[in-house]
């Protein structure tokens, strides 16, 4: 894209077409000019030359000619020595400058043949080059023709692309003002030309339709948010209040934990999807963010995955590491990768989270039981111990995908490692 | 700073929610007082002055917003506000806390976390009136960090007097290592692990001497009182 504005290469284009044609216009008069000039003395050497012609049949004599400009040669060594140089060097040609400003046409005369010896009837033209003298002055008008006429182009240009160029401006100016959260605005205009009306129609429709989708997304996530948290809150805080309930024999207690492990997956399940949904996480910016704090915090937070389960957790990064990353999106992939750590960690097991000065790994002592290692950013593997439905790792490599966070998960059989990388923050 | 019952008023359309949460406060010792939409809630608010209000943000009859607001234009004093809602996008918990809410949960949330930012809005409302803080038989005087337990004074240097303090304000929630290193020493902390030689002293003194421990690290990354009452 031209860093130009449409008016200025509009006129620009205008400028440099005057510029060209005054050039080659000017070139041509004087051409034309100067050509005007050569056929005036030529016919002067014609007529002089049949004159000469006409005394020699007669008298077998060369004259002297009419005009004391002209001469007749019989041998080229007679020639004044700046002619005679120049004829030597190119003893073909009509036209010579001499020096000193001297100019001269040569003509051969050929008397009939056998007769007599070729002749040359030379004209010294300098005091007639009207040309020569008129040169500057025409060269001078020449040039101020050629200005303003780029003055006149300048103009009709600038007019023309004001005139063109206005409704796409103001077009331009409108667009740059719109926010995608405004109400879709009439870009329109009744005075612009039938190509811009065309472009500020479509513009609007997509306004109208970009505004109308964002409408739904928070309509949508928020419907979405309220419509799956509320039962879910209602079947978490079931759960607990089950669990308290010391009547209950341990097989339905079992089956109670498994309830409220689904609830709490699912609930991050819709976190995450709603993140990945609301337009305000996609472009939500990247600013330095300290991981040992948000790493303690999610650790607090995600302590409900561990279930009662005994898993020694160690946090090793430190104080000063700081990462480039949107804060809300980097803790609810924290949250996802900690807590699935937590829920996959079986009793005496182990979740280590540290900082090697380029990843952030959180590693814990189960193998994930989805096969290849990929699969565990795949839709729907899920680990042997996973009591949500297998989305929820796929989903948070999109999320990292979509902020520029890598990710990769390793697996062997001592253990699971998850590596984040973000761009580290100075 | 006993864990005194607290007077809870809940107003939340969803009955099931409703009555898992009154078994709860009744269970944890507190009095809950419950409305179905917002306009009841408003009137209960005002009329029986609880020590904190769970709110939740879409109620009928009258939005849990605009509940909020008028809540806060037409009651005497302040009432803390713990807005609990299904709704978590940015632009509803500006909206909430625009309208006056101290706190905000989203639905699906852990009961002992209600509880505990119940207790906590309950203890900053109640800050500017009692300097002492009681934890159990742990009294804490967040003025000048002396504290007793069990009625015996403890002897504690300054930066132990300072972690209990925050500790004790912040109970019974539990503190980041990095929250409490921030709060002891700011933007400039020591180079070495700040904390813990400061905790080991704490505990020498805190728990030692005494049959119940109350000084309890949480997952390895942070720190919380327990009370031994």
């Amino acid at each position: 894209m031209s860093a130009w504005p449409m008016r200025r290469q509009l006129m620009l284009a205008f400028a440099i077409f005057a510029v060209v044609v005054a050039v080659l216009f000017g070139m041509f008069a004087v051409a034309f000019t100067y050509a005007v000039e050569d056929t005036f003395f030529e016919n002067a050497l014609r007529d002089e030359a049949a004159a000469q012609h006409s005394h020699h049949a007669a008298s077998g004599q060369w004259t002297a000619p009419r005009s004391e400009d002209m001469r007749v040669y019989t041998d080229p060594a007679a020639f004044p020595a700046d002619l005679r140089e120049r004829f030597l060097e190119y003893p073909s040609g009509s036209e010579f400058a001499g020096t000193q400003g001297r100019h001269y046409h040569v003509l051969r005369l050929a008397p009939a043949q056998g007769e007599a010896a070729p002749a040359f009837l030379v004209a010294e033209v300098h005091r007639q080059l009207v040309v020569r003298r008129l040169r500057g002055e025409m060269l001078g008008w020449l040039a101020w023709s050629a200005l303003a006429v780029l003055g006149l182009a300048l103009a009709i240009g600038y007019a023309l692309a004001r005139r063109t160029t206005a409704p796409l401006a103001a077009l331009t100016a409108r667009i740059q003002t719109m926010r995608p959260s405004d109400p879709p605005q009439a870009l329109a205009d009744p005075a612009a030309t039938r190509e811009v009306g065309v472009l500020a129609a479509g513009l609007e429709a997509l306004a109208a339709r970009v505004h109308a989708l964002i409408r739904r997304e928070r309509e949508f996530t928020r419907d979405a948010s309220h419509e799956l948290r509320t039962p879910l809150a209602v079947i978490h805080s079931a759960c607990e209040r089950l669990g308290h309930d010391d009547s209950l024999a341990e097989p339905a207690r079992r089956q109670v934990e498994f309830l409220r492990q689904s609830v709490w997956q699912l609930g991050r399940t819709v976190d995450l999807l709603l993140t990945l949904a609301r337009e305000e996480h996609a472009i939500a910016p990247a600013e330095p963010v300290a991981v040992l704090p948000l790493v303690e915090q999610v650790v607090l937070e995600q302590a409900i995955a561990l279930g009662g389960k005994k898993v020694a957790i160690d946090v090793d990064v430190p104080a000063t590491t700081r990462v480039h990353a949107p804060p809300l999106v980097l803790r609810i992939v924290l949250s996802n990768l900690i807590g699935n750590a937590f829920a996959h960690t079986t009793h005496g097991g182990r979740v280590r989270i540290d900082h090697d000065g380029v990843h952030l790994r959180i590693a814990n002592s189960e193998p994930l039981a989805c096969g290849p290692v990929d699969a565990a950013a795949t839709p729907f593997a899920k680990g042997s111990a996973s009591t949500g439905w297998g989305l929820g790792l796929a989903i948070v490599a999109r999320l990292c995908e979509r902020h520029a966070i890598g990710l990769d998960i390793e697996s062997t059989a001592s253990g699971t490692c998850a590596r984040l990388a973000a761009a580290a923050s100075v | 700073m006993e864990p005194a019952p607290l007077r809870i008023l809940i107003i939340e359309d969803n009955a099931a929610l409703r009555a898992n949460m009154a078994a709860f406060l009744a269970a944890s010792g507190h009095v809950a007082d419950f409305a179905g939409d917002g306009a009841s809630g408003l009137r209960l608010a005002l009329e029986t002055r609880p020590d904190v209000v769970v709110l939740d943000l879409g109620l009928p009859r009258l939005d849990g917003v605009e509940v909020c607001q008028r809540l806060r234009a037409q009651a005497e004093r302040h009432v803390p506000v713990l807005m609990l809602t299904a709704r978590d996008a940015l632009e509803d918990r500006l909206r909430g806390f625009a309208a006056g809410a101290d706190d905000y949960l989203a639905k699906p949330f852990a009961e002992a976390e209600l509880l505990a930012r119940c207790q906590a809005l309950s203890l900053r409302h109640r800050a500017g009136s009692d300097h002492v803080l009681r934890i159990g038989t742990l009294c804490v005087d967040r003025r000048n960090g002396e504290a007793t337990r069990e009625g015996r004074p403890l002897a504690l240097h300054r930066t132990c007097q300072r972690i209990l303090v925050e500790l004790a304000e912040a109970w019974p929630r539990t503190l980041t290592r990095s929250q409490l290193v921030e709060r002891l020493w700011g933007e400039d902390p020591p180079e070495s692990d700040p904390l813990r030689s400061h905790l080991y002293l704490l505990r020498q003194v805190l728990d030692k001497p005494f049959a119940v421990p109350m000084l309890e690290t949480v997952h390895g990354v942070g720190y919380r009182l327990v009370s031994d009452a």
